[in-house]
C-alpha cells in the first residue's frame, strides 16, 4: 500500500489498489475497503467521509466520463500505460513505472498537452517520403512487457527502418520509442474507438497506419501528429455533451 | 494502427480577403468575415481575429514585419511546450516554422504556429493562435493562410 497526498497541489500518488478503492469509494462509499480507506484518510485524501475536495473534480471524471483514454508508451527500458477519463474536467492517471501512479485532474483542453508530454512529442527531423510494411509481430514485440522481446523487436525495427539511415541507426542503439493513444466513447447505441500510433526516434517520426498490405510505417511530423491527436478526441468536449462528427 | 481522423480539417474554407502591413509589402489571405486590426502605430503589425461567439478562444492570425537587425529571435523562451520546429520556405525565402502550445492567463490551452523569414532587412512573421481543441478542425485554414504569405520586394533594396 502506497499513498501520498499533498492537498495544496492536489497531488495524489498511489498504487493501483488504492486508486481502485478511491474510485469505488467516490461511487459507493458504503462498499469501500476499510483498510484502504484508512490509508487514504491517513494522508488526507479522504476527509469527513468523502474524498478531499481537491480530488472530487478528477474523481467525477472517472465515475462519469464521456470518453476513456489510454496512452501506451514503450521503449527498450520499459512500458508505461497511462489512463485518462475525459469529461468537462478530465483526469489522468500517470504510470510512474514503479507500481505507483500520479492522479490529477486536468482541464480537458489540456489533455492533448498532457499526452504530448507523456509521449515525448517534440521537434524531429523530416524524413524522406517512403512507406515500409511492418509485421504485426514486430509491433506486438515493441509494446511487449518482456524486455527481451522488446529488444529483439527493436532490432527488427532497425532493419525495417533502413530507408532512413539515421532513424535506423538510432533504433539500432535502442533510441526508439512507441506511443499508442486509444480513445473510446459512446455515441448513441455504439462505442466509437479511435487509435493513433507512432514510432519515435531523435532522427524522425513514423506513424503506424494500415493499407492493403497490412501495417505500414509512414513518415510524419510532430505538427501532423499534434493535429491528429486533437482530432481523435470527441468533438465538443468542452461543452456538456460529446458530439461525434458525422 | 492509427485510424482516420474524421475531425481533421472538417471546417469549410471560408471566403478569403487580403490584409497587408503598411506599404502593402507583405500580405496574407484571411477569412473575409473576420475582424481585422492594426496593432501598433506603424502599420507593421496587422491581425485578423475570428468573430466572437462568446465562449471559445478567438482564433487569430498576426502578421508582423518589424525591422530585423540580426537573426530571427529565439522563440523557445517562456513556459511553452515546443512541439515542432523546422526549416521551411516562407513566401519563397528560407525561414522557419514552429509549433508550440501554452496556457493563457485565462487558463485556455492555445496552440501557436509561427512562420518567419527575413526579407530586405525586415522580419516577416505570421503567427496563428488557435484554441488547442480546434487545431484539427482548423488545420486546412491555417495551412491556407500560411501558404498565402506574399512578400513584395521593396524598391532599391537588394537581397
Amino acid at each position: 500500500m502506497s499513498v501520498m497526498f499533498d492537498a495544496t497541489t492536489a497531488g495524489l500518488r498511489l498504487d493501483a489498489e488504492s486508486f481502485i478503492a478511491l474510485a469505488e469509494y467516490a461511487t459507493d462509499p458504503a462498499g469501500a475497503c476499510d483498510r484502504t480507506l484508512r490509508d487514504l484518510a491517513d494522508v488526507g485524501a479522504v476527509v469527513d467521509g468523502a474524498p478531499h475536495p481537491a480530488l472530487r473534480g478528477g474523481l467525477a471524471a472517472v465515475t462519469n466520463s464521456l470518453a476513456s483514454l489510454q496512452v501506451l508508451v514503450t521503449d527498450p527500458e520499459g512500458v508505461a500505460l497511462h489512463q485518462g477519463w475525459l469529461a468537462r474536467v478530465s483526469a489522468m492517471l500517470t504510470d510512474l513505472g514503479d507500481g505507483t501512479y500520479d492522479f490529477e485532474s486536468v482541464g480537458t483542453e489540456f489533455v492533448p498537452t498532457t499526452v504530448a508530454r507523456l509521449a515525448g512529442l517534440g521537434p524531429r527531423p523530416r524524413l524522406a517520403a517512403v512507406t515500409v510494411t511492418v509485421d504485426e509481430e514486430v509491433l506486438d514485440g515493441l509494446v511487449s512487457n518482456a524486455a527481451r522481446r522488446r529488444a529483439s523487436a527493436g532490432e527488427a525495427l532497425a532493419d525495417l527502418l533502413a530507408p532512413w539511415p539515421a532513424v535506423s541507426a538510432a533504433a539500432r542503439v535502442g533510441g526508439w520509442r512507441t506511443a499508442c493513444v486509444d480513445i473510446a466513447f459512446p455515441v448513441r447505441d455504439r462505442t466509437v474507438a479511435r487509435r493513433l500510433a507512432w514510432v519515435d526516434t531523435d532522427a524522425g517520426l513514423l506513424r503506424v497506419e494500415a493499407d492493403d498490405r497490412g501495417p505500414v510505417l509512414v513518415p510524419t511530423t510532430p505538427t501532423d501528429l499534434w493535429r491528429a491527436l486533437v482530432s481523435i478526441l470527441p468533438a465538443d468536449l468542452d461543452t456538456d455533451s460529446v458530439v461525434c462528427p458525422a | 494502427m492509427s485510424d482516420a481522423h474524421p475531425a481533421m480539417g472538417r471546417a469549410r474554407m471560408p471566403r478569403m480577403t487580403t490584409i497587408s502591413t503598411s506599404g502593402g509589402h507583405v500580405s496574407i489571405a484571411v477569412p473575409a468575415s473576420w475582424e481585422t486590426v492594426e496593432l501598433g502605430p506603424g502599420g507593421d503589425v496587422v491581425a485578423a481575429v475570428e468573430p466572437d461567439d462568446g465562449s471559445r478562444f478567438r482564433t487569430n492570425f498576426v502578421l508582423a514585419t518589424p525591422a530585423a537587425d540580426g537573426p530571427l529571435p529565439d522563440w523557445d523562451a517562456g513556459d511553452v511546450l515546443v512541439l515542432d520546429r523546422d526549416d521551411v520556405q516562407v513566401a519563397g525565402h528560407p525561414g522557419t516554422h514552429r509549433v508550440t502550445t501554452h496556457a493563457t492567463p485565462a487558463e485556455e490551452s492555445v496552440t501557436t504556429e509561427s512562420w518567419a523569414t527575413v526579407v530586405d532587412g525586415r522580419a516577416v512573421t505570421l503567427t496563428a493562435n488557435i484554441g488547442t481543441l480546434r487545431v484539427g478542425e482548423l488545420a486546412r485554414l491555417v495551412d491556407a493562410v500560411a501558404a498565402s504569405i506574399a512578400v513584395r520586394r521593396r524598391e532599391g533594396v537588394h537581397a
